[in-house]
């Protein structure tokens, strides 16, 4: 008796590492986001891309894994000394995991902001081609970002520096683009919460460019 | 016993668990390392990355299972736990997926005016900056290799043939009367704003299967897509002022369009070489309505009405009293198109088109009135079996219908088209495409089958290579049929040769052609279709958009060697519209700090061939040169504010187009002439554009 009890349930742990439970989600989802802090190289993004990616086939219905891939393969396209067309292929795998992350959690402020990040990326590429075909929609992204949700920090970060990069290029006043990015800065710092598997990144950047900002008046 | 017992089933358990390592080697099959390759054991999280000489271990892996590999560019490939050897490394190839936007494209003839591709000859954005254009699409095009600018005439000139040669399309439906209606010598322009469209095809010869009733020559326009947001545009030219707002709602948007030109002023100020009475003045206003159709289904309407005129008072040859004539023209045009993606696989797209043109002539004391109505239908099934083949088959019905009335004779015809389509396009490898096509047109008492074919391979990444050859029929148009019923359609067959690099900032094009024509028009001894003729050369293009910063530029030569034999002449000539050398050199600087673009075009041909009675032959006679310099300027000082100022023929070249003969000899036995010049030696504009609209970055570029 005691021995087929026992073998019931090593069984059963033998099966646990098949199932992933919610909480080996949440641990794993975690430890991938962690390692964004080591990043130092292409290939240290491509093994975090390559986490969220297995994630992303295992766990169908979760939005975040694909979420973070597209993330990744933002940052990915911007890291030094990588080529335009390689840059172009990020972008394009990007958006391919925004759309599905689209599709299971719809139009959120995050993921439209993750969009428009992905088409200001496409953008940086050929500034003075695309600038024109794309800074419209680009716009209007980050614009029904913050409409969606005003007190999303990412979507004011984001429209901010979009705004910003656009003053700088029409020699114009940077004073909208940089109350956005006060305004991002603040909502980090009430965010505060950094322990989350929602996304969160950013308040670096807003530091950055509110100094900035602040440096140009 | 007992515990023991139940420490070896544990110890089994485990065993079953994870006991397995897999180790080994990442290779293309061109043997290249592949590096940053996921490999995982499908349905969990466990799995690692390939390092820089492609190596990986993978741990504590059940002993069933697939392992995926897997890396953007590459075929995922799986493999099945049971069948690997664990004791040693593994080389594992990975075979190149097989992508369509780096696949070799079927490029013979084509000219893509588009965003997705980075090799396009132009973008959208080329059209409304390119410099002596003045705004018109057909202008622009006519800087591309494969035409022959004929600027006192405006429209568009392919390889050898005439401007009737050419079909316009929009959203895949005829355009009639694509051009607006203007009397001799005065060029006319496209009937609508570039700004209406998100990009275009366009076609210099051997298109595919789905185009039928152009013999030379196809210019596919593709309306704007759902707008992103509400917009209103104002502009104030030197010629007239527009108006236009769209707006957006959650599933429909709608965009209207008005705008009047009068060139009266400006005509007081710059002086013309005609006398105009009433100089061209007119409206035009454009409905764009879009819904979308449950998930991935969209409407598109598009209603246009057009009304200009104009009056001019011109000396004649053979008569001391000058001729006045006025024109009056009205113009719809009506177009609706539906598309359905039914699932990645199926795609229906259809529409119907109408378009309505009447011109009013008093010529003296005579008045003669042109009804001419064309109406389209179609229907397209596209079916992408998988990513290699796609299948395309259609079927079309154009009606028309012309009337002309002489004072108070009038006089009718009616005729209907048909044609059938279908087309194959598939992809032996990356490097390797064909298409097949066939296309079966019918009209009332005659029908033809056309076959078109086209091959295209790819030298290396940056160049290919492509051969195509199509069979094309083109119905006499409805102004001979009503003089004379039952004439044939008239034939050409097109073969093209072309070879294209690319990469990240320039272009290289180089195309030669040879095209025959049969059944052509004659006018002598009476209508017949017995013509023949032939034009056969090579185009060149280059265009380089990164090498000298904020410098973008191409080059442009065509030669054209055309003979035919057709419409009243004897033997063989040369059309006066087919100049042999055709060149165009056009850039555009943007200078940062003045925030402005400034543009130049040069346009020159070796002279248009004409015939001169004084001499033996026909069409013996050619013109001087043709040049032109334009020059422009836009000025952004805001993003949402465009100043742009326009300059044609800086320097003031007396182009001429022909010469008009008296009917008589004189007394000598000479034939005076006169020749046909530019309307005006110069055309000059100016003008001002305003968006308005939440985003402050909007302007009126932003569609392109």
């Amino acid at each position: 008796m005691k021995t087929s009890i026992l073998l019931i349930l090593s069984l059963f742990i033998g099966t646990q590492s098949f199932a992933q439970d919610q909480s080996q989600y949440e641990n794993y989802l975690h430890e991938t986001i962690a390692l964004y802090d080591s990043v130092k190289t292409l290939d240290d993004y491509q093994n975090i891309a390559n986490r969220f990616d297995r994630m992303a086939a295992a766990e169908q219905s979760e939005w975040l894994p694909q979420y973070y891939a597209g993330l990744t393969r933002i940052w990915m396209s911007f890291v030094r000394g990588v080529e335009d067309d390689q840059r172009d292929e990020y972008i394009e795998l990007a958006l391919e995991h925004i759309e599905k992350a689209e599709e299971l959690e719809g139009e959120s402020s995050e993921i439209v902001t993750l969009k428009g990040y992905a088409y200001m990326a496409k953008v940086s590429v050929n500034p003075a081609i695309r600038g024109m075909m794309l800074s419209a929609k680009v716009s209007a992204l980050f614009e029904k970002a913050v409409k969606t949700d005003p007190n999303n920090p990412r979507a004011n970060l984001m429209y901010g520096r979009w705004k910003y990069g656009s003053a700088q290029f029409f020699g114009s006043s940077t004073e909208t683009a940089c109350s956005y990015m006060s305004k991002a800065l603040a909502l980090y710092q009430a965010e505060a919460e950094s322990n989350t598997i929602l996304p969160h990144w950013g308040q670096n950047q807003a530091e950055q460019m509110t100094k900035r900002c602040s440096g140009n008046k | 016993m007992k515990p023991v017992f139940t420490l070896i089933i544990i110890l089994i358990s485990g065993f079953l668990k994870a006991q397995m390592t897999f180790s080994g080697q990442v290779l293309s099959t061109k043997n290249e390392v592949l590096a940053g390759v996921n490999i995982f054991l499908e349905g969990s999280y466990t799995g690692t990355t390939s390092d820089k000489e492609g190596r990986f271990v993978l741990e504590n892996l059940p002993k069933t299972g697939v392992v995926v590999f897997s890396m953007i560019g590459f075929d995922s490939r799986k493999i099945d736990l049971r069948s690997i050897n664990t004791e040693q490394s593994n080389q594992i190839e990975l075979k190149e997926a097989f992508d369509k936007l780096k696949a070799v494209t079927v490029s013979a003839g084509n000219i893509e005016v588009s965003d997705e591709q980075q090799a396009v000859v132009l973008k959208p954005l080329d059209i409304v900056t390119t410099s002596g254009a003045l705004g018109d699409i057909i202008g622009a095009l006519n800087t591309l290799p494969g035409t022959a600018s004929n600027a006192n005439d405006g429209r568009l000139f392919v390889r050898g043939g005439s401007a009737n040669e050419t079909a316009l399309f929009i959203d895949g439906l005829r355009l009639g009367n694509a051009f607006g209606s203007t009397l001799n010598g005065i060029p006319t322009r496209g009937r609508f704003s570039p700004q209406l469209f998100k990009g275009s095809f366009f076609s210099t010869g051997a298109y595919s299967a789905e185009f039928g009733q152009a013999l030379s020559s196809v210019l596919s326009l593709n309306s704007l897509d759902f707008p992103i947001r509400n917009q209103t545009d104002f502009s104030l030219m030197t010629v007239g002022g527009a108006l236009s707002h769209t707006q957006v709602w959650e599933r429909q948007s709608l965009t209207a369009n008005l705008s009047y030109t009068d060139l009266a002023a400006y005509m007081l100020l710059v002086p013309q070489n005609i006398e105009f009475k009433n100089a061209p003045q007119g409206i035009s206003t454009e409905l764009l309505f879009r819904q979308k159709v449950g998930k991935r289904g969209m409407l598109k309407t598009f209603y246009a009405f057009q009304q200009n005129g104009l009056e001019v008072l011109r000396p004649q040859i053979d008569e001391q009293a000058m001729q006045q004539t006025e024109l009056n023209n009205r113009f719809h045009h009506f177009n609706l198109n539906y598309r359905q993606d039914f699932s990645k696989k199926h795609l229906l797209d259809g529409g119907l088109s109408y378009s309505y043109n009447t011109d009013e002539l008093q010529i003296d004391s005579n008045s003669i009135e042109l009804l001419s109505a064309l109406s389209h239908a179609k229907l397209r099934y596209q079916y992408f079996a998988n990513s290699r083949l796609n299948l395309k088959a259609g079927t079309e019905l154009f009606g028309r219908f012309y009337q002309e009335s002489f004072n108070v004779a009038s006089r009718n015809h009616q005729s209907n088209l048909a044609a059938l389509f279908a087309e194959a396009t598939y992809y032996v490898n990356s490097d390797l495409v064909l298409q097949l096509g066939l296309r079966q047109g019918f009209t009332e008492n005659s029908s033809y089958l056309m076959p078109r074919t086209s091959i295209a391979y790819k030298l290396n990444e940056k160049s290919q290579l492509a051969l195509a050859y199509g069979d094309y029929f083109q119905d006499q148009s409805p102004d001979i049929l009503i003089q004379k019923e039952n004439l044939r359609s008239s034939n050409a067959q097109h073969w093209v040769l072309n070879y294209q690099y690319s990469d990240q900032s320039r272009t290289l094009r180089l195309e030669a052609y040879h095209k025959n024509y049969q059944q052509l028009l004659r006018s002598q001894p009476e209508w017949n279709t017995n013509g023949e003729g032939y034009a056969r050369g090579f185009d060149l293009f280059y265009r380089d958009r990164g090498g000298i910063n904020n410098l973008d530029y191409w080059i442009s030569y065509s030669f054209i060697d055309s003979r035919r034999h057709w419409a009243h002449f004897q033997g063989q000539v040369q059309p006066s519209f087919a100049p042999q050398h055709n060149a165009s050199f056009v850039s555009k600087y943007w200078i940062n700090a003045l925030k402005s673009q400034l543009g130049t075009s040069f346009n020159i041909n070796d002279g248009f061939s004409y015939e001169n009675p004084n001499l033996t032959g026909e069409m013996e006679s050619k013109t001087k040169a043709f040049h032109s310099f334009n020059l422009s300027w836009s000025y952004l000082p805001r993003q949402n504010l465009i100043f742009h100022f326009e300059v044609t023929n800086v320097l003031g070249r007396d182009n001429v187009f022909g010469y008009e003969y008296s009917r008589q000899a004189n007394a000598d036995g000479n034939f005076r002439s006169v020749p046909i010049a530019q309307a005006a030696k110069r055309f000059i504009f100016f003008g001002i554009f305003y968006t308005l609209s939440t985003d402050k970055n909007a302007n009126q570029l932003n569609n392109l």
